[in-house]
């Protein structure tokens, strides 16, 4: 036996063989790009010919916890799988039990309503071009998606209370009122982050290596698109005009003027600009809003009413809150099943739910958008380079937690 | 058709801009460099105070309870519980469950549930989590390094900076 390598490598070691190599392998599911979500590539050389994607890592039953709870308390639960979407999962669900119960909420909650959303849907983006640019290894871009979110968090927790989990949005209305203090802060934060998306254009939009990496990368055609069952900006980034805002308007959306921006490449960075151009619309909403809502009451009369005149004044006027009847503890509505539809942060989210009477919904179903992406990303990725597997996640904006529920 | 019209296609990479849009990302970069818009907090020698109204920890005000179970019935974490003491029933509350969604503070009839304003909590053991009907009854109180070590801020929005802390005023 002899120590010295070259003696037992053909060449000396120089000659290395390259052979075509075809595996698998693992990416995930802690989260070095891939979520909570473990992604098994089947390689070609680096052109990736299959994944299998091992959904259910972050599972937490939410549907079926939905079965024993009352309704009010399915509030906080419901708004747990998209943690950074909360308003409209909770405003989602809220419609649906409102079409059962047989309640409309006043103009003014139903502006708040759109306002809360809008919002909600500015920070949502930002943090998913913040999880984008980090993923294509820009890491500005990730630290700026995540402060100037910050900005906009700080004004749901004025509004609401809460960071993240607000809970806002209760059966007949909205838990809070707009006051002078936050409509300040919202301007504000809207000429600061008018100002910083011009400086996001030309360090992340315009950036030639960020276009590189996006341009024909995940190119999706208007027909696959329709076929796998894209929604929200994925669907719109691939050249079709849908959105639950325009097509079945629910809250203030019929009042306000915006536009959808849709865009026919269809590839990631066709994804990103639509997310993008999402952010100036919310921002136009969030404008007209303080420009037009209109004074009342924030709670339906129906629910209103239950409240003691003392109490109900009390904390109206000190606070612009309203409080809780004591209805709202274990009501029961009455038979029926009732759907909802709201355009939520990364696209269509689906309610359904079932009342036999009792306290306890029969069945709620909930069809996330990030669920719908599961299929979209599996085909979408054939074919491309295992480098661009990142790129692709990133820019379909697919959070985990939200399609596993 | 309207809805057509409506879809853009996006200008696509231009090769002679390569080299004019690398600088002006760079430009832009070293613009950050320069006036950075910081907004670390330096926890825990800063702590923000939270603001009117933040669903924090709760306390209770047992002379005006009146003991209707109410809160009991609408926590949707199953938190709170209710306590009898000497034939009246109280809540007590289990930190290790409550979700902060403030409901309720909101459904209680006689406001004898207030929220505290306070947030930083650390507890030694899950035991200490669990707060009975006496020690409910008190503003959340901890044991915090008081004096020059703790400044309290309070966050604002700024329009050139995104956010700002300000000293606040206690």
């Amino acid at each position: 036996m002899t120590s010295r390598p070259e003696e037992l490598l053909p060449e000396g070691g120089m000659g290395v063989e390259v052979v075509p190599v075809s595996g698998e392998l693992n990416v995930g599911p802690q989260h070095p790009g891939a979520g909570h979500m473990r992604i098994l590539v089947k390689l070609n050389g680096d052109i990736i010919e299959d994944v299998d994607l091992d959904v259910g890592y972050v599972h937490r039953s939410v549907e079926k916890l939905c079965e024993n709870r009352n309704y009010i308390h399915l509030i906080p639960l419901v708004e747990r799988p998209a943690i950074l979407d909360s308003i409209h999962m909770n405003l989602g669900y809220i419609l649906a039990v409102e079409k059962i119960l047989g309640v409309q909420a006043p103009e003014r909650a139903q502006y708040l309503r759109s306002f809360s959303a809008e919002v909600n849907r500015i920070a949502s983006h930002l943090y998913g071009l913040g999880i984008l640019t980090v993923f294509l290894g820009h890491s500005t871009g990730f630290m700026w998606g995540f402060g100037d979110r910050e900005v906009w968090v700080e004004i749901l927790q004025a509004l609401t209370g809460a960071r993240v989990t607000n809970s806002y949005i209760i059966p007949g209305g909205v838990r809070r009122d707009l006051g002078g203090a936050i409509i300040e802060m919202t301007n504000k934060a809207l000429d600061y982050t008018e100002r910083k998306l011009k400086d996001w254009k030309s360090m992340v939009l315009n950036n030639p290596v960020i276009r590189a990496r996006l341009e024909n990368v995940g190119v999706m055609s208007r027909e696959n698109a329709v076929r796998w069952g894209a929604v929200g900006p994925n669907l719109r980034g691939s050249g079709v005009y849908y959105d639950v805002r325009k097509m079945e308007p629910y809250a203030a959306y019929d009042k306000l003027d915006f536009e959808i921006p849709v865009y026919k490449e269809g590839d990631g960075f066709a994804r990103t600009l639509v997310r993008f151009e999402e952010i100036e619309q919310s921002m136009k909403m969030i404008r007209q809003i303080l420009k037009e809502i209109p004074e009342g009451p924030i709670l339906t009369d129906r629910f209103l009413n239950q409240i003691p005149p003392t109490r109900r004044k009390k904390w109206l006027e000190e606070q612009r809150r309203v409080v809780f009847p004591g209805y709202y503890a274990s009501f029961r509505p009455p038979k029926g099943e009732a759907t909802s539809m709201v355009e939520a942060g990364r696209g269509e989210l689906l309610y359904y739910v079932i009342s036999d009477g009792s306290a306890h919904p029969y069945r709620v179903r909930m069809i996330t958008p990030s669920y719908r992406l599961i299929y979209v990303f599996k085909e979408l990725v054939k074919g491309s380079r295992y480098a661009d597997l990142v790129s692709i996640y990133g820019s379909l904006d697919y959070f985990p937690p939200e399609a596993d529920r | 058709m309207d809805k057509v019209n409506k879809i853009k296609e996006y200008e696509k990479k231009n090769p002679f801009r390569l080299f004019a849009d690398h600088v002006s990302a760079v430009a832009t970069g070293l613009k950050y460099t320069f006036k950075p818009t910081r907004i670390t907090l330096q926890y825990p020698e800063e702590a923000l105070l939270l603001p009117n109204g933040y669903r924090g920890m709760l306390r209770l005000y047992k002379d005006i309870c009146i003991g209707c179970t109410l809160c009991a019935l609408v926590c949707p974490a199953d938190a709170m519980k209710m306590a009898t003491e000497q034939g009246k029933k109280y809540p007590m509350i289990n930190y290790g469950r409550c979700v902060f969604c403030g409901f309720c503070v909101d459904i209680c009839p006689v406001d004898a549930l207030r929220e505290t304003g306070m947030h930083d909590a650390a507890f030694q053991n899950r035991r200490e989590l669990v707060f009975d009907p006496d020690k409910f009854n008190a503003d959340f109180q901890q044991e915090m390094p008081t004096g020059k070590t703790v400044r309290r801020v309070k966050a604002i929005i700024d329009e050139n900076k995104g956010i700002k802390y300000e000293p606040a005023d206690n």
